[in-house]
């Protein structure tokens, strides 16, 4: 199913927790040796800017290769089918080349197979787009240009969910995300004014249902590799579920779809009021009581949001004095809260570390206890992945 | 903006006297808090000390530009008028150990110099560059710096403010050196002097143990070397030619970067 070794990309997620955990002082230098050797994983991951090297020169390497393969192997016009073909080749090509490469250098996260994995994602779709392309206009009767790109859209998503799984990336991840809520906005606003007017709320479901599926079903043993990738859906479709119905986005949106730039006011517009300020609020509550750090700092985010919309629609026209204020209200909020958690309180401290890797004191033990005796198959039961206990912010509140 | 809004209403002077006040205030209060000078790094207890510095600077910023534009306080001599803050900073951030003050100071500094220098101006702003001044300009700056990085590690003081002069630096040298390059100044000049700095640099990222540096050395040579070629290759008009060899260049080339990026480590000999 997927291009890693499994059983290494566990091992380094055991790993970055276990090295957090010595640092707290939770682990013994003796038993943080024992399972840096139970739990190797040989990964070759090098730093940011080495990446970054890796990522640009094999990108310039590929796009070299390429043009010459295409140079010595091209005669005649390019811009006829042979182009369709040359793009499904080159497609393979690169395909083989990630598959090959990654598993003989043990490469992962190291910019060569970024380069690899985008330009192949980047080649499939374009086939993709160019094969319905062709097809479009071979029947020349029937040719809309709208039509043509939510084609696209549609054949790319399931490739790009295959990739997104298969290379265990976050970029594709979001980039799936984001083309399932157009395909989805797309089919619904043009389903006359019903589906227009129910379209917020389908989108709103959407991204609440995959929400929840991914807090409930996402976060196990099985699918500890993606870790990552359900952070991004979870961020994003908490996002989507905000965003489909701000009054602000929802009142804009349906100007645009109208054609009408003078942005009438929108039916059951006193909803609309409702969600765009509660919804900010909830993520707030849910985050202090569930503990979970990404819902905090988007609430805190979305609040600011909130605020803008109502301040768009019903100014008082003094934007300088609010924005003054709203930078002394701030800086006292900012204060207030440091000051608060300076010792910690209901789980939440100010310390960074502390929150960005909340650990569960009983786990932390379990897994010694299994290093220490040795036990081969000790990843089954030392940790508890299950429903967001792990990492974002599932303290105890036993530090 | 409140300010600026209300300003029939209070007076030009009230404001003058305001920022003062503000500007004052903040420079008093982590006089006060902070922890007594050293030569080494200071590990900061309180974390707003580091922002109000930041405050002060600011405000002392725009107290200057307020009385500049209002009542012509340094008339046409612009050049007193950089180095006034660029001064008061340095002297800030070796008091207060506060590596975003040093990089205004130093920014303040190249402002003086005769260019606008950030970080982010630097790479959009080849354009400023290609006026032939500009280039020596910078390249004095850099050589400055770097003699300015030499000293301050013989005499030990604040060791740990080499990577912010450094880095400042490495993009002028290599900018200005690449647009020397591309204005065709010299080419029997430019080309040993892209060579000797990335020669220079190698050794500092080694010292640093420096990866940023590294990645910067095989980027600004490769676009040097890249440009060097294509530039003589081009003279000899014979384009087929050149379109193989071109390929055979990027392929080889880049191979061979992403070897000595992979193998980094036994680059910079960690």
């Amino acid at each position: 199913m997927i291009l890693y070794n499994k059983k290494s990309l566990k091992n380094l997620s055991i790993l970055k927790q276990a090295k957090v955990w010595r640092e707290k002082k939770v682990l013994t230098e003796s038993a943080f040796q024992q399972i840096l050797e139970t739990y190797s994983s040989d990964f070759y991951t090098p730093n940011f800017f080495i990446r970054t090297g890796l990522f640009l020169f094999s990108c310039i390497l590929i796009a070299a290769s390429l043009g010459f393969i295409t140079l010595i192997s091209a005669s005649g016009g390019l811009l006829d089918n042979g182009l369709l073909v040359r793009l499904l080749i080159y497609a393979l090509l690169t395909a083989g080349a990630t598959e090959v490469i990654t598993k003989e250098k043990k490469l992962y996260r190291a910019g060569v197979d970024d380069a690899l994995q985008y330009t192949t994602v980047g080649l499939t779709i374009a086939f993709i787009s160019l094969f319905i392309d062709v097809i479009n206009r071979s029947d020349s009767d029937y040719y809309y240009e709208n039509d043509h790109h939510i084609q696209i859209l549609a054949f790319s998503l399931p490739i790009l969910l295959i990739f997104a799984i298969r290379y265990v990336d976050r970029l594709l991840t979001a980039l799936s995300f984001g083309v399932l809520i157009y395909l989805i906005f797309y089919l619904v606003s043009n389903t006359g004014t019903i589906g227009q007017a129910i379209c917020p709320f389908v989108i709103g479901l959407t991204s609440f249902l995959i929400y929840w599926f991914v807090r409930s079903y996402a976060y196990n043993e099985k699918s500890i590799i993606w870790k990552d990738s359900f952070k991004v859906v979870e961020f994003l479709s908490l996002l989507t579920l905000y965003l489909s119905l701000n009054y602000f986005v929802v009142r804009e949106l349906n100007a645009v779809l109208q054609n009408d730039p003078s942005s009438p006011q929108i039916p059951f517009a006193w909803l609309f009021y409702c969600t765009t300020a509660v919804i900010p609020l909830l993520y707030l509550y849910f985050g202090v009581t569930n503990k979970d750090r990404l819902l905090l700092q988007l609430g805190m985010f979305l609040v600011t949001f909130s605020v803008f919309t109502f301040k768009y629609y019903f100014s008082l026209s003094h934007h300088e004095l609010t924005i003054t204020l709203a930078g002394i209200l701030m800086i006292v909020v900012a204060w207030y809260v440091n000051n608060l958690l300076k010792t910690p309180k209901l789980g939440l401290t100010a310390n960074k570390d502390d929150l960005e890797n909340a650990l569960n004191g009983s786990d932390a033990e379990a897994l010694v206890i299994v290093e220490t005796m040795g036990k081969n198959n000790a990843q089954e039961d030392a940790f508890k992945f299950g429903e967001g206990e792990f990492g974002g912010g599932g303290a105890g509140g036993k530090f | 903006m409140l300010i600026y809004l209300n300003i029939d209403t209070i007076g030009h002077l009230t404001i003058i006297a305001l920022l003062g006040i503000a500007c004052f205030a903040c420079f008093y209060y982590v006089f006060k808090k902070s922890e007594p000078f050293s030569f080494n790094k200071i590990s900061s207890t309180n974390p707003w000390n580091d922002y109000v510095l930041l405050l002060g600077c600011l405000l002392f910023l725009s107290l200057e530009t307020y009385s500049q534009i209002q009542y012509n306080l340094f008339g046409t001599q612009y050049g007193t008028a950089t180095i006034l803050p660029t001064l008061l900073f340095f002297l800030l951030a070796y008091r207060f150990d506060h590596k975003g003050v040093l990089s205004m100071a130093i920014t303040g500094l190249a402002g003086w110099a005769g260019i606008a220098v950030t970080p982010m101006e630097v790479i959009d702003g080849l354009d400023n560059f290609s006026d032939h001044t500009y280039i020596w300009t910078a390249l004095g700056l850099a050589c400055f710096l770097i003699t300015l990085v030499f000293v301050l590690q013989k005499i030990n003081l604040k060791t740990h403010f080499t990577f912010t002069y450094l880095n400042f630096a490495i993009h002028i040298l290599f900018i200005a050196t690449l647009a020397g390059l591309f204005a065709e100044l010299s080419h029997l000049l430019f080309i040993p002097l892209l060579l000797a700095i990335g020669v220079y640099y190698y050794f500092q990222a080694q010292k640093l143990a420096s990866y940023y540096f590294l990645l910067f050395i095989l980027l600004y040579l490769y676009i040097g070397i890249t440009y060097i070629l294509f530039y003589y290759l081009l003279k000899t008009d014979r384009y087929w030619d050149i379109i193989y060899v071109g390929f055979f260049y990027f392929i080889g080339s880049c191979a061979l970067a992403v070897f000595l990026i992979k193998n980094h480590k036994s680059l910079l000999k960690i």
